[in-house]
């Protein structure tokens, strides 16, 4: 007798607990905390709360144990936790000029004024395997400066643009409200704060690999970078029964100016343009991305071609959550009997027919 | 429908912790005033700020974003999935929902207010009052011909559809036959060309004039769309090549209904075939009326 | 000031309302009773007030009319909704009982890439009845008659204006105290 081969309840439950089971491994070995994850695992921390757009890190921590390591899933986890929280305020712009900076380079000026900082980086250490972390070992001490770092720390293209050689920053006309992505869908043309947002959302593999695209001729922008900083920042809350700013807390983001090239038009003299990356917690390589894709995208406001992937916005933008597009990829795990029963019997029909012609004698 | 497990206790009971039908009020608000504007122009794709929901997208979140925003303690909610409601992804909608409205759930067509689908619209003729909720991954018919969105939507804003019909035609040219089997495309209400989801095209023809009020979700695509009750819903022909819905010259094996969509097994290591009813409500009925 | 209480069970009595406009728009001009009603506020039916409740937050604007400053206040208090200063600039526009009826055509109908981004109009009525015009369409199984008493003279003119730039167009949610018939853009009406 036929048998349905159609998953129950009882299957479903059964996977969950193996789930549970893998998860956890060799109970001899003790469970991670959440504490150990938030401290050692910081910058996995850091990739779920920046695509997760959620910043908080004990439950990054978390969606990164219930994942076993998965980043896209913990991101996942994190997003459809977010969606159901209240939205209470909205902060105030954040002044990354007033960062407590950890860390701040420059590709353009051998110094700048407050210095180049190099900061916790792995830039310059040997990639070579550090056996000695495979045992538990005492921290190396650390030194820290003789003096204090600036409390405010100017950015390196306002010293461009006080010189009329960097393109104005300036909010469009009117100071519009920026669209909100996590409550209205990505409409286009999509304005360049919609970009930007979703770029801050978007997959750091799918940004990384636009963003090399356009520096080998998928695009062309000729991107210095102006200056990269990761610090601490304050998030400043504006209470309409309050009237003042209060300090709701500090998070940390990593901030990227990269400066490119233009050549000028007719309404503008030539001075260099602007592509901008900001991202949760530390991540150089993501807030480098954004940068290079932010500019490329705007190919088609500097008058320039948009022939290649990174230029073309709804390329770029429908593809780059790794939500979306984790799910559609793998939904062909689904059953599709119906749809494939429905091919079937047509290539079928299809193929008689073509036989029925090739069988059929020739004129 | 037994639970035969509890959820893990991490989850404690959910009911304390998220609102019913998941969704926040405010929310379910935005879907709902989209709901109406996709009613009041039937085929029409609606954007609406689709929201992350606790299972993938592609995996129905478009639907379950719909049911959310209508379902109340009064309905009794049917989930399929391929016609059948054992079927995995059906069985975990359909408990999320247990879960989280706590509302009753059925598995007979004719007993549901609601009826959640990916890929099938039941045997059993529907009713009026009956609302069916559809999956839907693509909501743009015409994205496979044109990958743009700004372009789709002009074409759309003109009725201009001689892409669909140029692609059926070449259909006919190379292979005799229009050469799409599922997710046929419809022109609902004389106006919208629109994708009736990908269910076979066997069942296009029960969206023509049906009593049920018809919704579509795409949640991944952030696009919701409608049929109501008693709409025109015509699939894209030429007069020459009427629009065809597939046709066994097998029965079902199971229930003996020769009407019915089937499925095709492979029963053993030979390779031979058998064929079963998809809707596993209406086989069930079949047997059990011959009993 | 004073504020009037608002739906007794905020989140099922949403629903409900919601699945009774749902129905009366898809069955176009087929009156149903509003499941729950709350208090009505000075100035507004109490089928008025609970589709305020049920559609408007602080994601739309809703134009009204001069009315109490205690049914402003209320209907704020209750949804968040923003006032809009002109009906062509509202998400939703209220036309309480002998209030006059902007005209149709100058309302907002949508964009050619957009026509969701169209106004609803809560038009508040008289009695219901079968006399003024004969109505097809979507949801509609066979030609049905209907009217309703208190609307303008040439409302049924304009609602054939109107339906005639469809997809464009208004929809619109008739209230007779707590019965509510759907009229949106696509039905046809023949006067007579």
């Amino acid at each position: 007798m036929y048998v349905a081969v159609k998953g129950g309840e009882t299957a479903i439950a059964r996977s969950w607990d193996l789930l549970a089971a893998r998860r956890r491994g060799d109970e001899a070995v003790p469970e991670l905390s959440l504490a150990q994850i938030r401290q050692q695992l910081r910058l996995a921390v850091h990739r779920v709360m920046q695509e997760g757009s959620l910043y908080d890190e004990e439950l990054a921590a978390l969606a990164l144990k219930q994942a076993a390591g998965d980043a896209m899933e913990a991101v996942f986890l994190l997003r459809a936790f977010r969606t159901t929280l209240p939205r209470l305020a909205t902060s105030l712009p954040l002044d990354t000029s007033a960062m407590r900076v950890a860390r701040r380079v420059s590709g353009t000026f051998k110094d700048v004024p407050g210095g180049q900082i190099l900061g916790p980086t792995a830039d310059y250490t040997q990639r070579l395997l550090d056996f000695s972390l495979a045992e538990p070992a005492a921290t190396p001490r650390c030194e820290l400066a003789e003096a204090p770092l600036p409390e405010c720390l100017p950015s390196v293209l306002d010293l461009l643009a006080a010189e009329g050689l960097m393109e104005a920053d300036l909010p469009p006309p009117d100071d519009p409200a920026p669209a909100d992505l996590t409550r209205e869908p990505l409409l286009f043309p999509a304005d360049r704060p919609a970009r930007l947002q979703n770029l801050a959302r978007g997959d750091e593999g799918w940004l990384l690999g636009l963003a090399y695209s356009t520096q080998r001729g998928y695009a062309e922008n000729h991107p210095f970078a102006g200056e990269i900083r990761m610090g601490e920042i304050s998030v400043m809350l504006l209470p309409d029964e309050l009237g003042f700013e209060i300090d709701i807390g500090a998070i940390v983001v990593t901030e990227c100016q990269m400066i490119n090239q233009f050549a000028g038009g007719p309404h503008a003299p030539p001075q260099f343009t602007r592509g901008y990356g900001l991202v949760f917690g530390e991540s150089e390589r993501k807030a480098m991305s954004m940068a290079l894709v932010d500019r490329s995208l705007r190919a088609q406001e500097l008058g320039e071609s948009t022939g290649s992937p990174a230029q073309q916005a709804e390329f770029a933008l429908c593809h780059s959550d790794s939500v979306e597009a984790s799910g559609f990829v793998q939904h062909l795990k689904l059953p599709h009997y119906v749809d494939f029963q429905a091919e079937l019997s047509l290539i079928r029909t299809l193929r008689a027919e073509h036989d029925r012609q090739q069988d059929a004698p020739h004129d | 429908m037994t639970e035969p497990f509890s959820p893990p206790s991490a989850n404690l009971d959910d009911r304390w912790r998220y609102n019913f039908g998941f969704l926040d009020e405010n929310t379910k608000r935005m879907l709902r005033r989209a709901l109406l504007k996709a009613v009041a122009v039937p085929g029409y794709q609606v954007p609406f700020g689709s929201r992350e929901m606790p299972l993938p997208y592609g995996w129905g979140t478009g639907g379950i974003q719909l049911t959310a925003a209508v379902i109340g303690h009064e309905d009794v909610l049917k989930v399929i999935d391929q016609g059948a409601d054992d079927t995995t992804n059906a069985v975990n909608i359909r408990r999320f929902f247990a879960r989280v409205a706590g509302v009753a759930t059925t598995t007979v067509t004719r007993d549901a207010t609601l009826i959640q689908t990916r890929h099938r619209i039941p045997e059993t003729p529907l009713a009026e009052g009956q609302i069916m909720v559809f999956q839907v991954p693509e909501p743009e018919p015409l994205r496979t011909l044109e990958a743009s969105e700004v372009e789709t939507r002009k074409l759309h804003a003109h009725q201009e559809y001689g892409l669909m019909h140029v692609k059926l035609y070449e259909d006919i040219a190379r292979y005799g036959h229009i050469a799409t089997s599922y997710d046929y495309p419809v022109m609902v209400n004389r106006r919208y060309l629109a994708s009736p989801s990908p269910i076979p095209k066997f069942d296009n023809p029960k969206l023509h004039r049906s009593p049920a009020l018809m919704l579509f979700g795409a949640g991944r695509e952030k696009r919701l769309y409608a049929i109501p009750p008693y709409t025109e819903v015509e699939s894209l022909a030429f007069e020459d090549h009427p629009f065809e819905a597939q046709h066994w010259s097998q029965a079902c094996a199971l229930c003996g209904s020769s009407d019915s969509y089937l499925d095709e097994i492979i029963a053993d290591d030979a390779g031979v075939r058998q064929f079963v009813c998809s809707d596993t409500d209406h086989c069930r009925q079949q047997r059990e009326a011959a009993q | 000031m004073m504020l009037h209480t608002g739906f007794k069970h905020p989140v099922d009595d949403a629903q409900r309302n919601f699945r009774a406009l749902l129905e009366a728009l898809s069955r176009p001009l087929q009156p149903r009773a509003l499941p729950t009603l709350p208090p009505a506020l000075p100035g507004l039916a109490a089928g008025t007030v609970a589709l305020l409740y049920t559609l408007a937050d602080q994601d739309v604007a809703v134009w009204l009319p001069d009315l109490p400053a205690d049914t402003l206040a209320t209907l704020r208090f209750h949804t968040g909704m923003t006032l809009a200063a002109s009906p062509l600039a509202a998400d939703f526009i209220v036309i309480p009982t002998g209030r006059a009826l902007p005209a149709l055509d100058a309302l907002p109908a949508g964009e050619a890439e957009y026509p969701d981004r169209a106004a609803t109009l809560i038009i508040e009525t008289g009695a219901f009845h079968q006399c003024d015009v004969e109505a097809s369409g979507p949801g509609i199984a066979a030609p049905l008659r209907f009217g309703a008493q208190g609307l303008p003279k040439d409302f049924w003119r304009q609602w054939q204006v109107n339906h005639a730039r469809y997809p464009l167009g208004v929809d619109a949610l008739l209230v007779a105290d707590g019965v509510i018939a759907g009229l949106p853009r696509s039905v046809s009406v023949k006067e007579g």
